[in-house]
C-alpha cells in the first residue's frame, strides 16, 4: 500500500520505493502574487521543468444559482452581475435573452435599438477586459511598463462605460425587455472618438507585442495546445480560437444585435497555439470590437429602448449561449410561469478552459507556468459553482458532517457559552 | 598616523564619505530610479514624503524596521540573521573603496580592485546562503536561479574590470583615476573600453537582480524567490543592501570607466593644478571636496537613470534563456575582446588614439 501510494506521488515509472524522487512539489496558489483570485494548482516539477499540474478550483462558492432561485427576474438580472467583476454585462444580457426567449413564446419582442446598445456595452466590455488581460499577461512576464501603458488606455473604455452608465464595473444595463438608459448624440460622438484613439493605440501594443524580442521570447512555444487538444479539452473563446479552432458565439449563434452585421465579422484565428498566439488573437479581437462598436453607433435605428413584459415567464427551459470576452458563456433557465426562475445553471467560460491549462503546462519551464495559466484569462470567482470536500490531505483533517439542527444546537450553544461576544 | 588622522578615518567610515553619505545617496538614488522609472510608464511615483516623495525611499526602510520580524519554523534562524547583516555590511565596505570625495578612495591599496571583485561574488554568495537558510519550497528555486545566475554574470564582471587594469597598467582604483586625468580621457573614450562598459552596465543589471534579469526574485513566478521569507528588518536590511549594491555598481563603472570623480579638469589643466594646490589648504579643502562628491553624483546617477531605462524596456527573460545569451553570446565576445585587449590595444591605442588625444591635450 505504501509503495503504491509512493509510485503514484513521486515520480515514475523507473523510480524504485528507495530512490530519491527526483521530483517535487510545488504548489501555485490559492495565495500567489500572480493570482489575482484564490485556485490551486499542484506543480510536479522536475528541476525547472514540469511534468504534470493538478488543478484544484472551488475557493469561491458564493451560493449565487440557490440565491437566484429565491429573486424575482428583474432582481435576477443584478444579481447575475456580480457574478464576475470584468465581464459583468454579458450576464445580465445573457440571462436576459434567456428569459425573453420564454417570453417570445406568448410573442413578446424587444426593441432593436435596446438590442443594439446592449451589444455595444458588451462590446465595449469587451475591449477593457481584453486590455486588462493584456497588462495582466505583460506583468507576468515582467513587462510592467505594458502593464502600465496598456491599463492607461483602458481607462478611456471605461470613462465612456461610465458615461452611459452611470458605473465602472457592474453597468445595469439591462431590463427584462429592453434596456435602462439610452444614448443621446453627444455620447455617441464622443464614443466615435474615442473608439478611433483605442483602435490606434492597440494597434500600436499589436506592433509591439509582435516585434519586441523579449515578449516573443517569453510567449513562443509556451504553453502549447494543440487544435485536437483544445476540441477534445472543451476549450472556447480565445483560447480555443488561439489553437486554430474557429468558434465564436457571435458569429456561429448571433444573438442580440449581433446578427444585423454578420457579414463584416470577422472570427480571430491564429495557428501557432501557443501563448503569443493567444496574445495576438486578443490584441486583434480588441481593434474588431472597436470597428463593430463604430458600425453600431452609425447604423443605431431609432425607436423605444424598452418594452414593459409580463412579470411570470411561461414554463420553459432555454440554453442561453452568449460569447463572454472569455468564451462561451451558458446561462440554463429553467422557468415555471411564476416570476421567479424554477432554476438557473450557469456555466463559464473559464471552466471550461481550466482543463487545457494542465495539458499546456506540461513539459514547460516553472517560470512560464503563470503566464500559461494567465494566457486562458482565468476568472476564478466566476466558475465556482459548488463546494466539494477532498479528504486526501496528507494532514488528514478531521471532517464531519453536521445535520442542520446540530448545527443550531452548537450555535445555540456557543451563544450561550459566549454571551459576550455580542457586545 | 596621528590621533588627528585616525579621528578623521573614524568619522570619514562613519559619516561622510562613509556609511552615512552612502546609505543617503543609496536611497536617493532609489529614490531617482523609481521617479523615472515612474516616468517611463506614465505614472506619478513616490509623492508625498518630502519633495516630491524623496523621503519615500527612508520611509519605507524605517517601516520595515518596525514591521514585525517572521522566521518560519524550519529555517535557520541564526544563518537568516547572519545573511541579512553580512548581506548589509558587504556594500558598505565594498563602497569605503570607491573614490567620492577624492581620487582615491577612503581606503585604498594597490591591488584593491581584486578585493572588489572578491566582494562582489562575496554578495550573490550571501543571497545563495539567504535563500538556503530559509528552507522554503519558493526560495529553493530562487536559490538556485540565483546561483547559476552568479556564474554567467559573474565572468563578465571580473573581466571587464581587468580590462580596465590592463589598459590603465594599474590594480587600484586610485591608480585607474590617476591615470584618466593623466590620459586627459576617460577610459570609455581608449579604443575596446566601450564594449567593456556595456558588458558592465549589463552584467551589472544581473547582479543586482532588476529586470530583465530579475530571475532570482521574480515576483509573479516564485513568489520573490530567495527572499520571500524575510520580512521586517531583515528584508529592509536587504532592501538597503539593493540600494547600496545599486550605488556600489554605479560609483565603480563610474570609477573605472568615466574618469571617477573627476569632471572638466581632465580637460582644463590649470583647473586641475588649482584644485591639487588646495589640496592641503583646510579652508578651500571643502571646496575640492564639494566638486569631487558632486561629480560623483551626477555621474552615479547618469548610470543609474540608463539602468532604469534598461529596466523599463524589456521583459523578464527565462533563466535559460538568460545563461545561453550570457555564456553563447557576451562571455565570447568578452572574452575576444579582453585577447584583442590584451595582445593589440598598447600598439594600436598609441598610433590611432595619439590624434584623439591630441585633441584634449590643450598643454
Amino acid at each position: 500500500m505504501a509503495d503504491k501510494k509512493k509510485i503514484k506521488l513521486g515520480s515514475p515509472q523507473t523510480g524504485c520505493s528507495s530512490c530519491i524522487p527526483n521530483t517535487f512539489e510545488i504548489p501555485l496558489g490559492p495565495q500567489h502574487p500572480a493570482l489575482k483570485e484564490p485556485t490551486h494548482f499542484l506543480l510536479e516539477v522536475e528541476g525547472e521543468i514540469i511534468v504534470n499540474a493538478t488543478p484544484r478550483i472551488g475557493y469561491v462558492h458564493r451560493g449565487i444559482e440557490k440565491l437566484a432561485e429565491t429573486k424575482t427576474y428583474s432582481a435576477n438580472l443584478t444579481l447575475v452581475e456580480r457574478v464576475c467583476g470584468i465581464c459583468s454585462h454579458i450576464h445580465s444580457i445573457s440571462l436576459a435573452n434567456a428569459a425573453e426567449a420564454a417570453l417570445a413564446l406568448e410573442g413578446f419582442e424587444v426593441p432593436l435599438r435596446a438590442q443594439y446598445i446592449r451589444t455595444i456595452v458588451a462590446e465595449l466590455e469587451r475591449i477593457h477586459s481584453h486590455i486588462l488581460w493584456l497588462g495582466v499577461a505583460a506583468h507576468e512576464i515582467g513587462f510592467d511598463t505594458l502593464f502600465m501603458l496598456s491599463w492607461r488606455d483602458r481607462e478611456l473604455t471605461m470613462d465612456l462605460l461610465e458615461d452611459i452608465s452611470g458605473n465602472r464595473v457592474n453597468y445595469a444595463m439591462n431590463e427584462i425587455g429592453g434596456s435602462r438608459r439610452d444614448m443621446n448624440q453627444s455620447q455617441i460622438d464622443r464614443m466615435l472618438k474615442y473608439m478611433d484613439i483605442t483602435e490606434e493605440r492597440m494597434e500600436r501594443y499589436k506592433d509591439i507585442c509582435i516585434n519586441e524580442n523579449t515578449i516573443r521570447m517569453r510567449t513562443q512555444d509556451v504553453g502549447i495546445l494543440l487544435p485536437q487538444k483544445a476540441k477534445e479539452l472543451c476549450a472556447c473563446g480565445p483560447t480555443a480560437r488561439a489553437s486554430g479552432v474557429a468558434i465564436d458565439v457571435r458569429y456561429d449563434d448571433p444573438y442580440s444585435a449581433y446578427g444585423e452585421f454578420r457579414d463584416i465579422f470577422n472570427v480571430i484565428t491564429y495557428d501557432t497555439n501557443d501563448v503569443f498566439s493567444r496574445v495576438v488573437v486578443r490584441i486583434i479581437e480588441t481593434v474588431e470590437a472597436c470597428k463593430y462598436i463604430k458600425w453600431m453607433l452609425k447604423n443605431i435605428p431609432d425607436g423605444p429602448i424598452f418594452k414593459k413584459a409580463p412579470r411570470k415567464v411561461p414554463e420553459a427551459q432555454i440554453l442561453s449561449r452568449t460569447e463572454a470576452p472569455r468564451g462561451e458563456l451558458i446561462h440554463y433557465l429553467w422557468s415555471n410561469n411564476t416570476n421567479k426562475p424554477y432554476r438557473l445553471k450557469i456555466t463559464t467560460p473559464t471552466l471550461s478552459n481550466i482543463n487545457t491549462v494542465p495539458e499546456m503546462m506540461k513539459g514547460d519551464y516553472l517560470a512560464d507556468s503563470t503566464i500559461t495559466l494567465a494566457s486562458i484569462d482565468p476568472c476564478f470567482s466566476c466558475e465556482d459553482r459548488m463546494i466539494t470536500i477532498v479528504n486526501n490531505d496528507r494532514r488528514k483533517p478531521k471532517i464531519e458532517t453536521w445535520s442542520e439542527s446540530q448545527l443550531r444546537k452548537y450555535s445555540n450553544d456557543w451563544h450561550a457559552k459566549n454571551k459576550r461576544w455580542k457586545k | 598616523m596621528t590621533a588627528v588622522w585616525w579621528i578623521l578615518t573614524i568619522l570619514g567610515i562613519l559619516f561622510f564619505p562613509g556609511i552615512g553619505f552612502c546609505i543617503s545617496i543609496a536611497l536617493f538614488d532609489e529614490w531617482i530610479d523609481r521617479k523615472f522609472y515612474a516616468a517611463l510608464q506614465d505614472r506619478i511615483g513616490p509623492e508625498h514624503a518630502g519633495f516630491k516623495g524623496i523621503l519615500q525611499p527612508l520611509a519605507d526602510f524605517l517601516k520595515l524596521l518596525a514591521n514585525e520580524d517572521i522566521e518560519p519554523e524550519a529555517a535557520d534562524k541564526w544563518g537568516m540573521r547572519f545573511t541579512a547583516i553580512i548581506g548589509l555590511a558587504i556594500p558598505l565596505v565594498a563602497l569605503l573603496f570607491i573614490p567620492i570625495i577624492d581620487t582615491t578612495g577612503l581606503l585604498s591599496f594597490e591591488g584593491d580592485i581584486l578585493l572588489l571583485a572578491f566582494l562582489t561574488t562575496m554578495i550573490a554568495l550571501i543571497i545563495f546562503l539567504a535563500g538556503w537558510f530559509s528552507a522554503s519550497k519558493l526560495a529553493m528555486p530562487g536559490t538556485m536561479r540565483a546561483a547559476s545566475q552568479l556564474l554567467s554574470y559573474e565572468i563578465p564582471i571580473l573581466l571587464a574590470m581587468f580590462a580596465v587594469a590592463l589598459r590603465t597598467q594599474s590594480f587600484s582604483l586610485a591608480g585607474i583615476v590617476q591615470w584618466q586625468l593623466d590620459a586627459h580621457r576617460p577610459t570609455l573614450f581608449s579604443l575596446p573600453m566601450v564594449v567593456f562598459f556595456l558588458v558592465f552596465l549589463l552584467s551589472s543589471q544581473a547582479e543586482l537582480e532588476r529586470s530583465p534579469f530579475d530571475i532570482p526574485t521574480a515576483e509573479t513566478e516564485i513568489v520573490g524567490g530567495w527572499e520571500v521569507e524575510y520580512s521586517g528588518k531583515k528584508l529592509g536590511f536587504f532592501r538597503l543592501s539593493a540600494d547600496l549594491q545599486m550605488v556600489f555598481s554605479a560609483g565603480l563603472a563610474v570609477t573605472l570607466f568615466l574618469g571617477g570623480p573627476t569632471g572638466v579638469e581632465m580637460w582644463i589643466p590649470s583647473f586641475a593644478d588649482w584644485l591639487a594646490s588646495i589640496e592641503g589648504v583646510s579652508g578651500l579643502a571643502v571646496v575640492a571636496i564639494l566638486y569631487y562628491t558632486t561629480m560623483f553624483a551626477i555621474k552615479t546617477t547618469i548610470i543609474v537613470l540608463i539602468l532604469s531605462a534598461f529596466r523599463a524596456l524589456m521583459a523578464r527573460l527565462r533563466i535559460e534563456q538568460f545563461l545561453e545569451f550570457s555564456w553563447k553570446w557576451v562571455i565570447p565576445v568578452t572574452l575576444g575582446v579582453f585577447a584583442i585587449t590584451f595582445f593589440y590595444v598598447p600598439w594600436t591605442d598609441n598610433v590611432v588614439w595619439s590624434h584623439w588625444e591630441g585633441l584634449f591635450d590643450v598643454s
